[in-house]
């Protein structure tokens, strides 16, 4: 077996002997600490050079490059000499592809992950290498080297200022001799002083695994800690030390907890048989890992108090002039040039929800609404770059009241492609809040089918007909999905033939107890159908022939604009027409000013924003056009967690009171008894 | 017992290999290549002792253990006594022996499938800077002060075997305190602790005239230092104890020093009245300038900490495991230490 030791700088406690795998071969590892003491490492080096077959460095400065020249530290100079040709790997060029690398796999799923963030390292010095990928994403860094190699406890600003500092200090610092007196730690009280501040103030803190045992770990309350590699014990450690979360790079199984960056590298360069590590081998070794890096949450996490944002618009001319100082423009012929001249204003603050508070852990949290003065035919007629700008300057302005979420509301997620560019532009994460809109219609469908109680149901299960107009469109498929393990029948329409057929054949498989049946003609089904949701593209065209629904249906209409046209709906009275479900949030909640909705009643749209920052996820949860059926089941069981309930159904004309839907049934139940049902 | 004995050939391992045997236990020695030779010949009287070679400072202990073939799975008890022991040992001589020598030991350990006993000779010296009461459970970080690189790399050792040894195996941590020869026929191995002092004494008798009117002897004793000191053939007689009848706990430790405490100023005055020398020994504080002068007597400077230790070794787990033993009086076996001194 091929024996490496791992040669530390630090402590001898952390001594240890393993064999570890990799690529199918075993190796043998030994950790021999050196206790800060250069000439026994230098001893060590001498005395099992002949024994072993390559050395891991851990803890001691590695080669510094400033522009065009590479300082090596003497101790280094000194080991590699000692080593009698064998390697002497630090690790430093597995570091500097596989930290970016990792990186980039964590931004693939929380992409605003470094966006407009202060990212702290304790040691600029050993982890130069990567740090032009911090760089590139335009993070601000800090670096603690000032202190950390001389003592003066100054945060050193941006890469501008470490590549100043390592140019003058560098051949100092190659000469330096390390020993335990030198290591500065930064538990130390001259820390604690305003030029260090900025540095403590970070909101990322990125470390190594050994640079912990210098850290102030009090320093990590409340912050997102980057680490490569995470030991339970060292998770707990910096749990205790409430840090809210911890990114662990490279999550490898606690069996081959030995496998550090230059264990890997002096691996690598032993089975190559050459003593000599090139970056192919490198790249050609990540590329067949399958590790991805891992987000720990704290359980504990201080529930603390976030923000998030909404962006809300007037709905029609009528409501401009409801905006506070534009009263007098109601009723005049001005209406129509201050639609035009308020669309090109920009947003601004509109008031705030306060009082929210989940009911699952107590977590308060506060909206501020932007509002953005264009009304839809604004939104949807302006340039859409001029409407992007305007959202992004909204973003730009939460951020710095400190939202860490943004959701858009009514008309704003429907401009362009619907979120995305405006969330790629975004210093904050941004969310339609479709998914919890789609959860709240169908609760609204629900709350509608149980009020009207014409339909059996037991065990959650309605014994009858659903239909899905427009099954094949984002959602549609997803109610299509949701409703097929609610229903005994379920039928699903939309204009191209093959596309019903691929549905059917997808719900046949996911619910196979339901009768799933295709068709292009709602007409068809709509008699017996008790649940008809209408979510079609048909842009105010007729899809449906109204004087054949089924009395005491009920029809969702998801569509905008509706599918079913007002006259439609007034023809038919025995039938709810349900547009959309809204919802209460959970806690004392305070709305300081209207948003056109009764009492404290919101958007579902604004729940899903306001749902998101109870629970922690500052993500783009929903964005574009598609829905999730995944996302919409979480959504609805976060919903239950922390307490977001239906309060009301909306109509086309606005809220559906118990006595409308009690009319309703009546006139279902008469019409029932009185016609001759078609067979 | 199949007892598998690394160090076995030095002053302390040599007794217990003899005592042991003398029991009817199996003895196996872990031996250096190059010592073999001379291992057999030490215990070329005593029968049926099966030489390993192997030398902890190697990474692979026992690399030709396949020559014993099944040696590994019969040792059910594992006795690791081997380290460097001067006070002026230089630190990365310490390190190899005594540190990575034990981690390999711990290594080696995994591979004996039967074992289920491990006895470490550690020393009462890993908890150097501690005065006061020390429990058998106190062990200080690493990175505390040590006086002398023997202590440091025993104590680094000592935490080693606490964290890496598998809870499956009684581990049983002996710290001896100040070992000295035997208390019948004070046979010893070299001249150190008390004997630098002995040593000591002796020159300035023979300086003649100036010593006889010297009165009194400056020492950076108090009056409240201790000195755990152990004669080795009672150290020999509670360890065989221990070994033969071992308690299963995972981690057991014991300070071996004698019931009695013993006054470091009282010890070295008798000394001092046994060598006939008229000095009374005069307690003094000023610890920063011994160093120096114990340099100049051509005394380790290491040892003011033997004198001014004021530890109080707690041994209430060896009382109660092993209540009788409590140790000989050291006024009665101090006279046989001397009088071999003084024949040599």
């Amino acid at each position: 077996m091929k024996e490496i030791i791992k040669l530390s700088f630090g402590s001898s406690r952390e001594n240890f002997d393993q064999v570890v795998e990799m690529n199918g071969e075993q190796f043998h590892v030994r950790g021999l600490g050196a206790n800060y003491d250069f000439d026994l490492a230098l001893e060590i080096v001498k005395r099992y050079a002949s024994e072993c077959d390559a050395f891991a460095l851990s803890g001691f400065i590695l080669d510094i490059k400033v522009g065009k020249e590479t300082y090596v530290h003497h101790m280094v100079k000194k080991i590699r000499e000692a080593a009698q040709g064998k390697p002497v790997l630090d690790g430093n060029m597995l570091r500097k592809a596989a930290i970016p690398w990792a990186m980039k796999k964590y931004l693939e799923q929380d992409k605003h992950f470094l966006s407009n963030k202060t990212i702290a390292f304790y040691t600029g010095l050993v982890q130069w290498s990567f740090l032009p990928f911090f760089d590139e994403y335009q993070c601000h860094l800090l670096f603690g080297d000032l202190f950390f190699s001389l003592g003066i406890p100054v945060s050193i600003d941006g890469m501008k200022g470490l590549e100043t500092f390592l140019k003058i200090n560098a051949p100092l610092l190659s000469r330096m001799k390390l020993n335990k007196k030198v290591i500065r730690d930064f538990s130390s009280y001259q820390t604690k002083n305003k030029l260090m501040q900025p540095f403590l103030d970070a909101d990322i803190f990125f470390v190594t695994e050994s640079q912990l045992k210098f850290t102030e770990l009090n320093d990590l309350r409340g912050k997102t800690v980057v680490i490569d590699r995470l030991t339970e014990e060292n998770e707990k450690k910096i749990f205790q030390a409430k840090a809210d979360r911890i990114l662990n790079l490279f999550p490898i199984n606690t069996h081959d907890n030995q496998l550090s960056s230059s264990v890997i590298e002096a691996i690598l360069s032993v089975t190559r048989g050459n003593g000599f590590v090139s970056e192919e081998d490198i790249l050609e070794n990540l590329q067949e890992t399958q590790i991805r890096p891992v987000m720990h949450e704290s359980s504990n996490k201080q529930l603390g108090h976030d923000q998030f944002a909404f962006i809300i618009h007037p709905l029609s001319k009528s409501q401009i002039a409801q905006i506070p100082g534009l009263e007098f423009l109601k009723k005049t012929p001005l209406l129509d040039v201050a639609e035009n001249v308020a669309s090109k204003l920009p947003g601004y603050h509109y008031c705030q929800i306060t009082g929210i508070k989940s009911d699952f852990n107590g977590k308060e949290v506060t909206g501020d609404l932007y509002l953005l003065p264009s009304t839809p035919k604004m939104l949807l007629t302006n340039p859409t770059e001029k409407v992007y700008d305007a959202l992004n300057s909204i973003c730009e302005m939460a951020h710095k009241k400190g939202a860490k979420l943004i959701g858009l509301g009514a008309y704003t997620k429907i401009v362009g492609d619907a979120g995305i560019t405006v969330n790629r532009r975004s210093p904050i994460p941004v969310t339609t809040g479709n998914s919890l809109s789609s959860a709240a219609t169908l609760w609204a469908a629900s709350y509608g089918i149980d009020k009207m109680g014409l339909v059996k149901k037991s065990n959650n299960h309605y014994h009858g007909t659903c239909m899905i107009i427009g099954a094949t469109g984002s959602i549609g498929k997803v109610c299509a999905r949701i409703l097929s393990k609610q229903w005994n029948k379920v039928v699903v329409v939309a204009p191209r033939p093959y596309k019903v057929l691929e549905l059917v054949s997808q719900l046949k498989e996911f619910a196979p107890e339901t009768e799933i049946i295709g068709t292009t003609n709602p007409n068809k089904y709509s008699p017996e159908s008790d649940l008809i949701i209408t979510s079609t593209s048909a842009q105010g065209e007729r899809v449906l022939d109204i004087d054949l629904v089924k009395p005491g249906c009920v029809i969702c209409d998801v569509s905008r604009p509706f599918d079913i046209s007002l006259e439609d709906a007034a023809r038919r009275p025995d039938v709810l027409i349900i547009a959309s479900g809204e919802v209460d949030l959970p806690g004392d909640v305070k709305v300081q000013k209207t948003i056109g909705l009764e009492g404290e009643t919101v958007y579902a749209c604004l729940a899903e924003t306001a749902l998101l920052t109870m629970e922690g996820t500052f993500e783009s949860f929903s964005l574009s056009r598609e829905l999730s059926y995944e996302k919409v089941v979480q959504i609805d069981r976060l919903s239950r967690k922390h307490g977001i309930r239906l309060s009301s159904i909306m109509g086309h004309t606005g809220e559906i009171s118990e006595l409308e839907i009690a009319s309703c049934r009546e006139l279902a139940i008469q019409k029932l008894a009185t016609s001759i049902i078609p067979d | 017992m199949n007892i598998l004995i690394i160090g076995g050939t030095g002053f302390i391992g040599q007794r217990l290999v003899r005592r042991l045997h003398q029991e009817g236990q199996k003895i196996f020695l872990l031996v250096r290549p190059k010592s073999i030779e001379k291992a057999k010949r030490l215990f070329a009287d005593l029968s049926d002792i099966t030489f390993l070679r192997g030398d902890i400072e190697n990474t692979d202990l026992l690399a030709d253990v396949g020559q014993t073939g099944k040696v590994s799975d019969q040792i059910d008890c594992l006795i690791h006594l081997a380290a460097v022991y001067q006070l002026d040992i230089s630190p990365s001589e310490a390190y190899i022996q005594n540190v990575v020598g034990t981690q390999n030991v711990l290594k080696f350990i995994t591979r004996l499938k039967n074992l289920r006993y491990f006895h470490y000779f550690s020393t009462y010296a890993v908890n150097q800077v501690l005065s006061g009461q020390v429990k058998e459970s106190d062990l200080i970080p690493e990175s505390s002060h040590f006086f002398d690189e023997y202590a440091r790399s025993k104590n680094q050792a000592e935490h080693l075997v606490r964290e890496l040894t598998p809870k499956s195996i009684y581990t049983i941590i002996h710290r001896p305190g100040i070992v000295v020869g035997d208390s019948v026929t004070g046979e010893r191995d070299k001249d150190d602790g008390p004997y630098y002092f002995f040593n000591f004494i002796q020159k300035i008798k023979s300086l003649g005239k100036i010593s006889e009117k010297l009165k009194v002897l400056p020492l950076p004793v108090e009056s409240n230092s201790l000195m755990p000191v152990i004669p080795v053939n009672t150290l020999i007689e509670w360890s065989t104890q221990i070994i033969l009848t071992p308690v299963e706990r995972p981690i057991t430790c014991y300070h071996l020093v004698p019931k009695q405490e013993i006054k470091t100023k009282d010890f070295l005055q008798l000394s001092i009245d046994l060598l006939n020398s008229p000095l009374k020994i005069v307690g003094i504080s000023v610890s920063g300038m011994f160093p120096p002068i114990f340099k100049l007597l051509r005394l380790p400077e290491q040892l003011v900490f033997y004198m001014k230790s004021r530890a109080r070794l707690d041994r209430s787990q060896l009382e109660a495991d092993y209540p009788e033993l409590t140790g000989p009086d050291y006024k009665e076996y101090l006279p046989n230490l001397i009088k071999a001194f003084l024949a040599k």
